[in-house]
Parts: C-alpha cells; structure tokens; sequence
C-alpha cells in the first residue's frame, strides 16, 4: 500500500504533538516543587509525593495517545 | 521484527476462551504475595526480625497512605487498599522477569498488560467504594449526587464511570507502553541498550501500584467522608 509510510509518519507526529502538553506541565509542576523546596526545605518528602501523583496525571495523557494507535492499529485494523 | 500486541496464549473451555499467559502469570502473583504473608507472619515476635521487619514496614507505609487521607477511622479499609498495592506491584514486577528462559507453550508478560486484569481491578474498586459509602451513611449516600446542586446529577454520576475507565487505562497503558519500549529497543540494539528502560521499568511499576492504592484511597474517603458540601 502506498499511504502505509504517509500513515506511520502521521502517527509518529501525532505522538510528538501529544507529548507537547505533558510536557510543559511537567516542566511548571518540577520547577513549581523546586521552588518549594528551596524555600522550605522541611516539606521535601510532601512536596516529592504531590510531583510524582500530579506528574503521573500528566504523563497519563501520552498513554492515552499510544494506545489510541495501537487500538486502532490491531483491535480495530483501521491501517 | 515482528511486534504483536494484544495476542494471547488462548486456551478454550467449552464456550469460554481463557488467556492463559494473564491466568497463569496472575496465579504466580498471588502464589509469592501468600507464601510471603506466610513466612512474614510464621513465628511472630515482640521484636521483629528479617521478614517480619520488612512486613511490618511495608504495611506501615500503607497505613501512611490511608491515614494522611482519613484519619484513624480510615484504618479499616488498610487490609484492602494493601492487597490492591502488593498484587498490582508484584504482578507489574512479574514484565522484568525473563520468561523465555523457560520452557513454556506461550509468551508470558506481567498480567497488568491485559486490559481484563486491570478492568476487574478497576471495578472491585468501584464496588468497595460504593459499598462502603452506603454502608458508613446509609440511604444517605445518594444524596451527594444531588450536591451541591441537582442539576450536577449527570455529571456525578458520570463520575462513577469515569473512574474505573481511567484507573484501569492508566495501568493498562503503562505497562504495556513499558514493555513495548523495551521490545523496541531489543529490536535496535540488543545488547545493554535496554538495560536503562528496564531500570526505569522497576521504578514504574512501584509508582503505579502506588498510584492505584492511592488513588483508590482517594475515592473510599471521599464517599465516606461525614461532611459533604
């Protein structure tokens, strides 16, 4: 088929442009807890515990994207 | 190379089929979690020594966890939320270990990279949740799907769909992105080039056990929570 490397590139953007967002959030959530820290180094384990749930919301949207691919690639069939 | 996903070892009885590799691994799972509780809870001390120190410590940090969100009220549902933690951690552990050593009639991975694993977790949730909503209050906890207004009625009860789908998707996705990661990276390099992800992997499954005991304490002590507003 000849839209097969036009669909694999589709793909590989689309998850580039998925992973843009969680990114920037990671990146304010960090450097928000950094800041925490620096100012009161007593609440480290706190403020370590609240970045690692608020980050796995956001890294949870990637996951989302791949398995959008791969439902539609081998549930679904649809390329 | 060829790369498969969502292909199980299936094995047929009568007009169920049943993925082996998931039940199999599944069982594995359980079998460390009890022979562990067994020799952690054989000859029980004052002072606790090896196992019994390692015990008490992991159950401790669950304690941690469901007291920070309920107070000492809370400590009923520990037997719970722990066993959804241990089995989810161990059978996340079970990805790393390598199963082509072994003689077997199928591929096994950890049973958290099938989605029927993680839906049934989900939904236990779900039900003790519930559950044990209606049993702390009553009748009276429907009424939170009227609050704070009753036109939020949907919304609220959108919720209680809402979360086993994403409990469930976030583990699934996880581990089987994880795993995926890897067999690429096999395919690259086969040598060393993996070793970081795998690394990276043990890490991952500690985090979303966590994540799971978490946020299903999350859910338990809001629907048993005395104060709506």
């Amino acid at each position: 088929m000849e839209t097969q490397g036009l669909t694999t590139l589709a793909i590989i953007a689309g998850l580039g442009i998925a992973a843009i967002g969680p990114g920037i959030g990671i990146g304010i959530a960090t450097s928000a807890a950094i800041n925490a820290v620096a100012r009161q180094p007593e609440v480290e384990a706190n403020a370590r515990n609240m970045l690692i749930l608020g980050i796995v919301f956001m890294e949870v949207l990637v996951i989302y994207a791949i398995l959008g691919v791969l439902l539609a690639k081998y549930v679904f069939k649809l390329f | 190379m060829e790369i498969h996903v969502g292909e199980h070892w299936i094995a047929n009885f009568g007009n169920f089929s049943v993925n082996m590799d998931t039940a199999v691994t599944a069982w594995i799972a359980m079998a460390v979690l009890v022979i562990l509780a067994f020799l952690a809870t054989r000859k029980l001390e004052i002072i606790p020594r090896k196992v019994q120190t390692i015990a008490e410590l992991a159950i401790g940090f669950i304690e941690s966890i469901v007291k920070s969100y309920m107070g000492k009220d809370g400590l009923k549902h520990v037997p719970f939320i722990a066993s959804l933690f241990f089995f989810i951690f161990i059978a996340n552990l079970e990805g790393q270990v390598p199963w082509r050593l072994f003689p077997l009639p199928g591929e096994m991975a950890a049973p958290t990279n099938d989605i029927n694993t993680t839906v049934a977790l989900a939904f236990v949730v779900s039900i003790y949740y519930i559950g044990s909503g209606i049993f702390e209050k009553g009748f009276g906890y429907f009424k939170h799907y009227l609050q704070p207004m009753w036109f939020m009625f949907p919304f609220n009860l959108l919720e209680d769909f809402t979360r086993p789908l994403s409990l469930s998707l976030r583990l699934f996705g996880n581990i089987l992105a994880g795993e995926l990661i890897i067999l690429i990276l096999i395919g690259l390099v086969p040598i060393l080039a993996p070793i970081p992800m795998m690394l990276f992997e043990l890490f991952v499954a500690f985090i979303q056990a966590y994540i799971f005991a978490v946020l299903a304490t999350n859910y338990i002590a809001a629907a048993t929570s005395k104060e709506h507003h």
